[in-house]
């Protein structure tokens, strides 16, 4: 009997140890103590955001994040949205962070950004994909373990809205890569099915979808932008490539990308941004948003940001605006 | 179904404990036959059949080989040659299987390179085959028994159940050890009872295994996966992480894996051989190979080196070179002719791989030198007049040791020739640094916490090790700690893989390297 008490004891403690850090473990507690700055803690940053309050919810790998300012879209048109990307993500984890959106925000516009359509997204045994389901429902320690990496990652600096200010400079001078290769690019049946996932929960809360490719000679060519302009008419859904743009834009390679073309940095997002917002302004009507509640802490975070990145970017951006 | 994954641990293995529980223990080998053609199923399918006719061969050909030897009508000489060609035929038919699955497109795939090369211009389709997982392990396991009951080292299976159970026993199934029937025959029939010191061990070594994989090589796998892409263009810096990268991977995956074979099967009192033995501490390339996949280097021993070395041929050959050449040249000739099937096979084991080939090659070459030099090495100590055994000597060698087996398992790890020369010339040839540090470093999919984990896992492995060295029953000792002592150290081994795990969203976990060959 003894023997068994010492067992059941040891079990029991193991049950708390696990069990109750992931009680704690709160979106707000995450989010106000800075535990939320990994890959998942989109998730977290997203559930405290007001209920109701976001027009555009940008989701997709790294590239999307890099690509959009939401503090810029604010400022300059009035948009509220979210850069709800995630480091490496591949196509169902956007699926997953827009399903945790889903449940506090009905956005106007999904914008997701398509360089993980192309990454290989192994599929789970349902076993597999049901126990983890059911460990990460019960124990969110194991959901939320990476946490202890949270204060590390901070050294990116602080976040606006999923937006880093990166001012790393680091050209790219490979020249034109929206070329063709005559390669059959291909996009796997699993991301395809995801993708069109994605596009039922937009439909099914009256969200657009809308796919765009961020500037990147690192990650895109000619080949690419065929597939993806055919996958997205097979959908009916708009795509934007913003490689076949890049004249348009005004990104200048030396300058705007913080490692040789992979992804942009402040002075190139600062540009996208200003596509996208111009383009979103333009075909869509944010006015009927209900955001007046979240004016102040916007305009808040504005300072800030503006504090950290200065006006340059604004000067370079205003150019563009015009062009629609 | 992995040995890493949640499927195996949450589901498969406590049924299969309860299985096994629930049945008589006269039975109980019966059921840990059907677990393992469960396990077996649930990865390569109905491709179980060609495990069964494997099976069906090497069973049937032990009971004719031994039946054969017995045969009081027959003379010795007699029931030896017949039983010999017994062994042959069934050796054939293993092999057979094992090389059509394997090396058919292989084969197809050079016939048609040398064609093309020679303008015949002829290009055979290569063939869809599936091979079945564990084939190289359970072939080996058969071919060993054959010659193990053909020597009278053992007295063949009469059961069938229990032979089937010898091959393809869960745990061992995937990635070894390749286990000789007479070291495992007796706990894998006994059907003991599963009790809570065999629980609590089996759990160690599992718990051990799961923090090498999950702290260690799943955390570097997104880095080698990037690494090691064609297109990457190496610096010699760059070259260094990769050996140091590629070797620590390897080796915790495989060692860690095996931790969790060791520690599944020895649930059931099964104590399985064991694979490693603190392989870094290895002061030569031979030395290596007696720590490193032990299994493999022992069946390699018993069934290839000693018969060649003792066969008839080298023996006449070791009589006339010690007469004419002397002693060196006949021990370095007689090593060579012995080392080198040995070698070539091993390589091949490995996979139908060019690289893998050369791997075979790599070493037969590194340990005929390391023979030739022996006393060369000796000599240049004495005039130094430090002695050899010297610690100084010691750490300088396991140094050079380590050198080569990172050169070694970058090869074993390149897809290609080309890559890996292309890496190993840009370690003299190209950049040094090339802002490795500056910034690179952190390109490879992995932050500053990644590489903290990494150094701090590898270092309480290594420390491990160290233990391990001074006691190699470490591991079955802990249950005799202080319940205060014990209980940290499971907590700690626990907490440490569910929180600095690489697991969940971002991380890929490294396949199993060896379930592949």
């Amino acid at each position: 009997m003894r023997k068994y008490g010492k067992n059941i004891l040891f079990l029991a403690i193991l049950a708390l140890l696990i069990y109750v850090p992931g009680k704690c473990m709160t979106s707000k507690f995450m989010v106000k103590n800075h535990l939320a700055n990994c890959k998942n803690g989109v998730h977290a940053n997203l559930m405290v955001e007001p209920k109701n309050s976001l027009d555009v919810l940008i989701i997709g790998d790294s590239e999307s994040y890099t690509t959009v300012s939401p503090m810029q879209l604010w400022r300059d048109y009035g948009i509220t949205s979210y850069a709800a990307g995630q480091p490496g993500a591949k196509l169902s984890d956007s699926e997953k962070v827009l399903k945790t959106a889903m449940n506090k925000q009905t956005p106007k516009i999904v914008l997701l950004e398509t360089n993980n359509l192309f990454r290989i997204d192994r599929k789970e045994t349902m076993s597999k994909d049901y126990i983890s389901g059911f460990l990460y429902k019960h124990f969110k320690l194991l959901k939320e373990h990476n946490v202890w990496k949270s204060p590390l990652m901070e050294v990116r600096g602080k976040s606006y809205k999923g937006f880093h200010v990166s001012r790393k400079i680091k050209p790219y001078t490979g020249g034109d890569y929206m070329i063709s290769a005559n390669q059959k690019v291909k996009i796997s049946n699993r991301n395809l099915n995801t993708l069109k996932n994605i596009k039922n929960i937009c439909d099914k809360n009256g969200t657009q979808l809308i796919l765009y490719s961020a500037p990147s000679p690192k990650n895109y060519n000619y080949d690419k932008h065929v597939r993806l302009a055919k996958v997205s008419k097979k959908m009916g859904v708009t795509y934007i490539d913003l490689n076949t743009k890049v004249r348009e834009l005004g990104i200048d390679w030396y300058v705007d990308t913080r490692d040789k073309g992979d992804h942009l940095n402040l002075f190139g997002a600062g540009k996208t941004t200003d596509y996208l917002g111009t383009y979103l302004d333009y075909h869509f009507d944010f006015s009927d948003n209900d955001i007046d509640m979240n004016v102040k802490s916007w305009n808040k975070l504005l300072k800030k940001y503006e504090a950290s990145t200065g006006d340059k970017e604004r000067q370079w951006t205003l150019e563009i605006k015009n062009q629609f | 179904m992995a040995y890493n994954t949640n499927t195996y641990f949450i589901v498969f293995l406590p049924l299969a404990m309860i299985l096994y529980q629930m049945t008589p223990k006269k039975k109980r080998y019966y059921t840990l036959l059907l677990v393992s053609v469960a396990f077996f199923m649930l990865i390569s399918k109905y491709l179980i059949y060609w495990a069964a006719i494997t099976t069906a061969v090497t069973f049937l050909g032990g009971l004719l080989i031994e039946r054969t030897l017995k045969n009081k009508e027959l003379e010795r000489k007699q029931a030896k040659k017949k039983a010999s060609r017994y062994v042959k035929i069934a050796i054939f038919i293993v092999v057979g299987i094992l090389a059509g699955l394997k090396y058919t497109n292989f084969t197809i795939e050079i016939i048609n390179k040398f064609s093309s090369s020679f303008g015949t211009g002829s290009n055979i389709a290569l063939l869809k085959i599936l091979v079945p997982i564990g084939i190289s392990f359970y072939s080996m396991q058969g071919i060993g028994y054959l010659l193990d009951v053909f020597w009278k080292h053992i007295e063949a299976e009469k059961n069938f159940c229990k032979f089937a159970l010898f091959m393809i026993f869960f745990p061992t199934l995937m990635e070894g050890p390749i286990c000789r029937y007479s070291d495992v025959k007796d706990q894998l029939f006994e059907g003991e009872r599963i009790t809570e010191e065999s629980m609590v061990k089996g759990a160690i070594r599992i718990g051990i295994g799961l923090f090498k994989r999950m702290l260690i090589a799943d955390r570097l796998n997104g880095a080698i996966n990037v690494l090691y892409k064609p297109s990457e263009s190496y610096t010699g810096l760059m070259v260094m992480v990769i050996m140091i990268f590629t070797t620590v991977q390897l080796y915790m995956e495989f060692s860690g894996t095996i931790d969790i074979v060791i520690g599944s099967a020895r649930i059931f009192h099964v104590k399985l051989p064991e694979n490693f033995r603190q392989p870094f501490l290895a002061e030569s390339a031979a030395e290596f190979w007696r720590r490193w996949h032990i299994s493999l280097g022992t069946w390699f021993k018993n069934y290839i080196f000693y018969p060649v070395t003792t066969s008839k041929m080298m023996k006449k050959w070791n009589k006339f070179g010690r007469k004419h050449a002397g002693k060196y040249v006949t021990m370095v000739v007689t090593s060579a002719i012995a080392l080198f099937p040995v070698w070539m096979l091993n390589g091949l084991w490995h996979g139908p791989k060019i690289p893998y080939i050369m791997y075979g090659v790599y070493y037969f070459v590194v340990l005929l030198l390391e023979i030739m030099l022996e006393p060369v090495g000796e000599k240049f100590w004495n005039l130094l007049q430090i002695d050899a055994k010297d610690k100084v000597v010691s750490r300088i060698r396991m140094f050079r040791t380590w050198i080569v087996i990172f050169v070694g398992e970058v090869l074993f790890r390149a897809e290609t020739m080309q890559q890996f020369v292309s890496i190993m010339k840009n370690l003299f040839a190209g950049p040094w640094d090339g802002g490795f540090f500056s910034g690179k470093i952190l390109e490879l999919g992995l932050d500053v916490g990644d590489y903290f984990v990494i150094i701090v896992a590898t270092a309480i492995v290594f420390c491990i090790d160290l233990k391990l060295e001074k006691n190699p029953n470490l591991y079955e000792d802990m249950v005799k700690y202080p319940i205060v002592y014990r209980w940290a150290i499971y907590y700690s081994v626990i907490m440490a893989i569910v929180i600095f795990g690489a697991y969940g969203e971002g991380y890929q976990p490294a396949d199993l390297i060896y379930a592949g060959f």
